[in-house]
């Protein structure tokens, strides 16, 4: 290698510049052909995206991605759903109610979100007591699968006018399983 | 200060304002890491929330996150970066600071400024954005200070006995110019009482404004700057040139260019138009190489030094802080492309990037200048430098702190990758969530949070051993202030007219201008003429880069009049750094509005919900509550429909969030009922068994401010929310009327009140119609009043036959598909 302090052609090597500034030094040197080539990458790859973006129509906007792909998804939970209800009457969910695998199952499903409003022994709080003998929305296991599923119906004043949330978000399966938790804990539930 | 013989004079620096800089910055480093060392067990362990009480509200994380990331980044790095400008400009400039006055308003006006916040935050007195949250008398305070330093700087600059700008003193003057664009557009508020204001901007222009200015405070008050003083200090230690002066030119004008337009990739597959999503993404991935090449220009200038890496602590330090620079700024392209994004954004491996940066870079690199400047700033009697106190603990002070970030970053990113994986999981068929409840995750990530507290920890008191190591090189050694014989420069060679001339009208800027103008065209024109703009940007591009093959000479001794010329250059800046902002800002104010949004508008909040709302900012839930489903499964599944623009096109400030350390809240709305959120707030513990969400007691005691309603709401019609006229009369009726109603609600479901509340409050002693009165006026009314609101909003008709919008290229792709 040249020795940067006579050396002036920067193709043959580092440059070592004349001025300095309090004492520091600065060599000049080519760019790292690497450190180049990415900056250039970066800079083709946003043109080329920018292009498929704006000028081809190759990728669709994000909304329409997401709301094609979540209606695929509400799809097949609409078919869960329905091949659930056809084979859930009040007669399966009392059956749960006696089978202590799924109660188990669903007490951990109560304890998580159900407790809060319902209280740790059903007997009610923010949300009515499961406990009593009547059931604001009806005995039957059933209405209370739909009541759980879906909320308080839209035109309901609520309890001490507080409503509750559809639960929705859990699937049929888990809301099934904490009925019939809910079942075996109040006898008046029944067909 | 100077005394001349013949052309040469003799100029003592005013070193007095360094050493001033270097113990404030010493002092608030402690101070902002403690803070920081406080929140962060506040997650594992609530109860840090109020020391033993049931809640302090002075102390809660909400509160104090801002003080932590304010003090973080303007104390400590403030004060070291002024420390660090002070010393280095009057040493490049041969000259000493221009007015020794300004330079004492300058320290004493930003210690003004760090006392305030440090009152302000805890008290709850927030402006509500991140990074932006001091109150406005607080900010024309620091616009005042920083101008200061600006006036004193440049004077500098012109005083200077130098011909040449070195490439430090250009990363100075982009950090002055810069911050001070981003910190006024930022700030624009309108006051409604001494110590509240509304942003200027809402919605989605807020948020855009917002992390413009968020990103590019990384940029330029966390890098720049910095770099500008790895630039100096690094070849002073290490005795070494710098590695490449053609690098420093290419990467310093890149970073300056392409970093302010990256700012849109905090807000990515969030309701921000996806234009400036695409933007914010592919400027990230082209800042990548530009941010390497200031790590290379610092690693590199080592080469032939790398002995003293054993024996040396100050290039220890600068070593790592340079490697922990290189390493951040190539996640940080990686996390702004948008399916990474989805992991990284509201997660912790976010917090575990931005601290790789400032205990990594930022800590780092004032360690290692403390470590170098303490011996010569108090030196021996004869005014040598001295010896550093003990090298044995500034090793240790290196150790403790580089196994602190790595404890640090490594658990950020085991808990956020985790929790983004539990997040989206499904069950087997696809049909729902596995982990139903946000708590699940929150439960499974908390021995990560104590590891983050153990880094912290460790780090923290490598910083307290730094502090007692330069307090006992001070007592040992005696104040001294640099000299310096400077031969005086001939008139001609300082900032020659000609330079103007010859800096504007040549081929660089010439083609530098044309093609940025092109390529903006590109962005805006509708289909084909936009192409077209593209076509005639690379061709100019093309033969900019024949003319600088063929004039190769001519262009470097342009490039060397622009270094003698710090007018000229100073401009140069203003536009580079200028146009990234003003070409994504200035279209989205004028498009996306409250009177042009499509799909949904926002429903106007009540006196009483917007009382609440200022609550919601006062206590800082915005620091773990995001307000925005992205439009991703894993945010629609877990909270419902995508926000659109509209749904938050009047929130001033917007309440989009950074981080959800707790669930979504942007259709929490009528979700659940009132005392769900009563007893919530209360005790979050009573209601989520395992919460770490902090206790709220005080809201009940407090009583919300109604009075200032009348004001707020008049300030809000003077930004355009279209708030009816309405007298203070009606403002002070509907807030009442409001909160009795949820009052009254709340009375009927026998609430519990607790025993430590007013005397005359207690049920019982007092009648029920009484308690409702009461409760009315408390703060958690107005705040369960806001939680209740938000997300409501109006669904708009959408015109699918509307033809492309020139400031909106969204509208050049397929037309959108209707809400369904």
């Amino acid at each position: 290698m040249t020795d940067p302090r006579t050396n002036k052609d920067i193709n043959k090597g580092p440059v070592l510049r004349e001025h300095t500034f309090d004492g520091i030094e600065e060599y000049d040197q080519k760019l790292p052909n690497w450190w180049l080539f990415t900056f250039y990458i970066a800079i083709v790859l946003y043109i080329v995206y920018w292009l498929l973006m704006y000028s081809t129509g190759l990728i669709k906007p994000d909304s329409q991605v997401i709301d094609e792909h979540m209606a695929k998804i509400e799809q097949v939970q609409k078919a869960e759903l329905e091949a659930m209800l056809a084979n859930l009457d009040d007669q399966t969910l009392i059956t749960w109610s006696q089978n202590g695998g799924i109660l188990a199952e669903g007490e951990e499903i109560y304890k998580a979100n159900c407790l809060a409003c319902h209280g740790a022994g059903l007997e009610g709080g923010i949300g009515r007591p499961l406990n009593a003998d009547k059931l604001h929305y009806g005995n039957k296991p059933m209405e209370l699968f739909n009541i759980v599923l879906n909320g308080s119906p839209a035109d309901a004043v609520g309890y001490n006018g507080q409503k509750m949330q559809a639960w929705k978000q859990l699937g049929p399966d888990k809301v099934a399983k904490v009925v019939a938790f809910v079942a075996s804990k109040n006898d008046n539930i029944k067909e | 200060m100077k005394t001349q013989t013949g052309n040469t004079v003799t100029i003592e620096y005013d070193d007095s304002i360094v050493r001033l800089f270097l113990l404030a910055s010493l002092i608030t480093s402690v101070v902002a890491m403690l803070v920081g060392v406080i929140i962060s067990s506040q997650l594992h362990t609530w109860q840090m929330n109020g020391l033993g009480t049931a809640g302090l509200e002075w102390i809660t994380f909400g509160r104090l996150r801002p003080l932590h990331t304010n003090a973080a980044i303007f104390a400590f790095v403030g004060n070291m970066m002024f420390a660090g400008v002070y010393y280095s400009t009057q040493r490049l400039c041969k000259a000493r600071m221009a007015n020794d006055v300004l330079s004492r308003i300058n320290f004493w006006g930003w210690q003004t400024v760090i006392l305030g916040a440090i009152i302000t935050l805890p008290l709850g007195l927030t402006r509500g954005k991140e990074y932006a949250e001091l109150i406005w008398p607080i900010n024309i305070l620091v616009v005042l200070v920083w101008v200061v330093f600006a006036v004193n700087f440049f004077w500098t600059l012109h005083k200077r006995n130098e011909p040449h700008l070195y490439v430090a003193l250009w990363f100075y003057i982009a950090t002055i110019i810069t911050v001070a664009m981003l910190y006024i557009v930022n700030h624009l508020s309108l006051p409604t009482s001494l110590t509240h204001s509304y942003p200027i901007f809402g919605g989605v222009q807020d948020a855009l404004v917002q992390w413009w200015y968020g990103h590019n405070a990384v940029a330029f008050f966390l890098t720049t700057p910095i770099l500008g003083i790895m630039y100096y200090f690094m070849p002073k230690a290490a005795g070494r040139p710098v590695y490449s002066y053609r690098l420093s030119i290419i990467h310093f004008w890149a970073l300056v260019f392409i970093y302010i337009w990256a700012g849109p990739h905090h807000l990515l597959n969030t309701a921000l138009p996806q234009w400036l999503q695409m933007l914010g993404m592919l400027f990230s991935l082209m800042l990548w190489a530009p941010s390497w090449g200031g790590m290379l220009n610092g690693l590199l200038t080592l080469r032939g030094a790398w002995d003293k890496l054993r024996t040396d602590p100050v290039i220890k330090f600068f070593a790592a802080g340079v490697t922990f620079y290189g390493m951040a700024t190539f996640e940080g392209p990686l996390m702004a492309i948008r399916s990474v994004n989805e992991i990284s954004h509201y997660t912790d491996w976010t917090i575990g990037h931005v601290h790789s940066g400032t205990l990594g870079w930022n800590g780092f690199m004032a360690a290692g200048m403390f470590y170098w400047m303490a011996p010569r700033l108090w030196g021996k009697k004869d005014g040598s430098p001295s010896k550093l106190w003990s090298t044995a603990m500034a090793n240790t002070h290196f150790w403790l702190g580089t196994v602190g970030i790595l404890l640090y970053i490594g658990s950020m990113w085991a808990s956020g990758i985790l929790q983004a994986l539990m997040l989206s999981a499904t069950n087997e068929a696809g049909t729902q969530l596995k982990y139903t409840d946000f708590l699940e995750t929150v439960q499974s990530i908390l021995p990560m949070l104590w590891f983050r507290t153990a880094g912290g920890l460790l780090y923290l008191t490598g910083f307290i051993l730094c502090a007692i190591n330069i307090f006992m090189t001070i007592k040992n050694g005696k104040a001294v202030n640099g000299t310096k014989e400077v031969v005086l420069p001939e008139a001609d060679e300082m900032d020659t007219k000609a330079g103007w001339k010859a800096v504007f009208r040549n081929d660089p800027v010439t083609y530098s201008f044309w093609v940025i103008v092109f390529l903006t065209l590109w962005i805006f024109l509708p289909s084909y003429a936009d192409v077209a703009a593209l076509a005639i940007a690379l061709g100019l591009a093309a033969q900019a880069c024949w003319l600088f093959k063929k004039r190769h000479q001519e262009w470097s001794n342009l490039y060397e009049t622009l270094e003698k010329n710090w007018v000229p250059f100073t401009l140069l800046v203003v536009v580079a750094a200028g146009l990234g902002g003003a070409i994504q800002i200035i279209p989205t104010v004028l498009a996306n509005k409250g009177a042009t949004v499509e799909e949904r508008v926002q429903k106007l909040y009540t006196p009483l919900e917007l009382a609440g709302r200022d609550i919601y900012i006062t206590e800082g839930c915005y620091n773990c509550h995001s307000q925005m489903i992205r439009t991703l499964e894993t945010d629609v599944r877990r909270y419902g429909d995508w926000s659109r623009i509209g749904e938050s096109i009047y929130n001033h400030p917007f309440q989009w969030g950074s981080k959800r350390t707790g669930p979504d809240l942007a259709r929490e709305g009528g979700l659940r009922p009132d005392k769900w959120h009563y007893d919530h707030m209360l005790d979050p513990r009573a209601i989520s068994e395992g919460s770490i969400m902090p206790a709220y007691p005080w809201l009940l005691k407090k009583e919300t401010d109604i009075d200032a309603l009348p004001s707020k709401i008049g300030a809000l019609r003077d930004l355009g929310v279209p708030y009816p006229a309405l007298n203070k009369h009606e403002i002070l009726d509907s807030a009442q009327h409001q909160a009795l109603k949820i009052a009254k609600g709340l009375v009927a479901s026998n609430i519990t009140l607790p025993e430590d509340l007013d005397e005359s409050f207690t049920a019982g002693s007092i009648s029920e119609n009484e308690l409702v009165q009461k409760l009315a006026q408390r703060e958690i009314i107005a705040l369960i009043a806001y939680l209740q609101k938000i997300g409501a909003h109006i669904d708009l008709e959408v015109d699918e036959s509307a033809a492309p919008k020139l400031l909106n290229p969204d509208t050049k792709q397929q037309p959108r598909v209707a809400n369904q």
